[in-house]
């Protein structure tokens, strides 16, 4: 193997610009969400010890939610990018 | 705590290190070239891409950081689990399409590619070695911990067992 830099040859894509900007959507609306939590976290770290859901804490309840948020928005970003590529490289 | 060497540990250590031994030398041999070497040839399945991507979370870091600094810290500790997936999230929505629009599979190649700088080249190699550096430490501190209690031989050992090991893996001839 040579050690050049890496290439590989990429059939144009059409949906590339498209799945592009619906990565940068999907990282505003999750970085939105985690600055809340950062937020809360700096200015009203006592709001995290309050009852959120059941006998769980907002922080225990928003810290897993950033976590099951983070890979559901990736099921959702390969669901629309799979149904663009579809679309768009058709023919 | 002084821990005792069990037969049964080392017998199974052994066997897991050849079994990735013979697995890496094997696929090494069909390693032709940088897209073989980063992504297979882009051959691989999902699942079974899902499944390395899994292990390449599943470090020292998660597996013993995470868990002793609950332990320790309680809350505060599981805060740093969260920061895990929002590098993920910061990997799948801005940097993966980007990275394979350009055709690239590292960092400092896409810069290169888009700004043909050897200065830019140079920064990128260092800041990656740096990080490299202190993302290894925790790691081999890690495996060393890992090999006291399970084989009973001292930290050190393990240290240098696991480096070896991985750089062998890694940088061995093809």
């Amino acid at each position: 193997m040579l050690h050049e830099p890496g290439n590989q040859h990429i059939e144009t894509d059409k949906a590339a610009a498209k799945k592009a900007k619906l990565g940068v959507k999907m990282f505003i609306i999750y970085t939105l969400v985690y600055a809340g939590f950062v937020f809360i976290g700096l200015t009203k770290p006592e709001w995290m010890g309050l009852r959120a859901l059941g006998e769980q804490n907002l922080a225990i309840v928003y810290g897993f939610g950033l976590i099951i948020l983070a890979i559901i928005m990736g099921f959702i970003y390969n669901y629309f990018c799979t149904r663009m590529e579809d679309k768009l490289n058709k023919h | 705590m002084i821990y005792q060497t069990s037969n049964l540990a080392i017998i199974i250590f052994l066997f897991i290190v050849g079994l990735v031994l013979g697995l890496s030398f094997y696929f090494a041999r069909k390693t032709k070239s940088a897209a073989s070497y980063y992504a297979a040839g882009g051959k691989i399945h999902w699942f079974v891409n899902g499944i390395a991507f899994a292990g390449d979370y599943l470090s020292a870091a998660s597996f013993l950081g995470i868990c002793g600094m609950i332990a320790y810290s309680g809350y505060d500790g599981f805060l740093y689990s969260i920061g895990y997936l929002a590098g993920w999230v910061v990997a799948l929505f801005l940097v993966a399409e980007p990275l394979r629009k350009l055709g690239k599979f590292t960092f400092t190649d896409a810069l290169d590619s888009k700004f043909n700088s050897k200065s830019i080249k140079l920064a990128a190699s260092i800041s990656t070695l740096i990080v490299s550096i202190f993302y290894l430490i925790p790691q081999m501190v890690g495996a060393g911990d890992l090999v006291v209690p399970l084989l009973g031989l001292p930290h050190w050992t393990g240290v240098v067992i696991v480096g070896t090991i991985v750089i062998f893996i890694v940088a061995q001839p093809v």
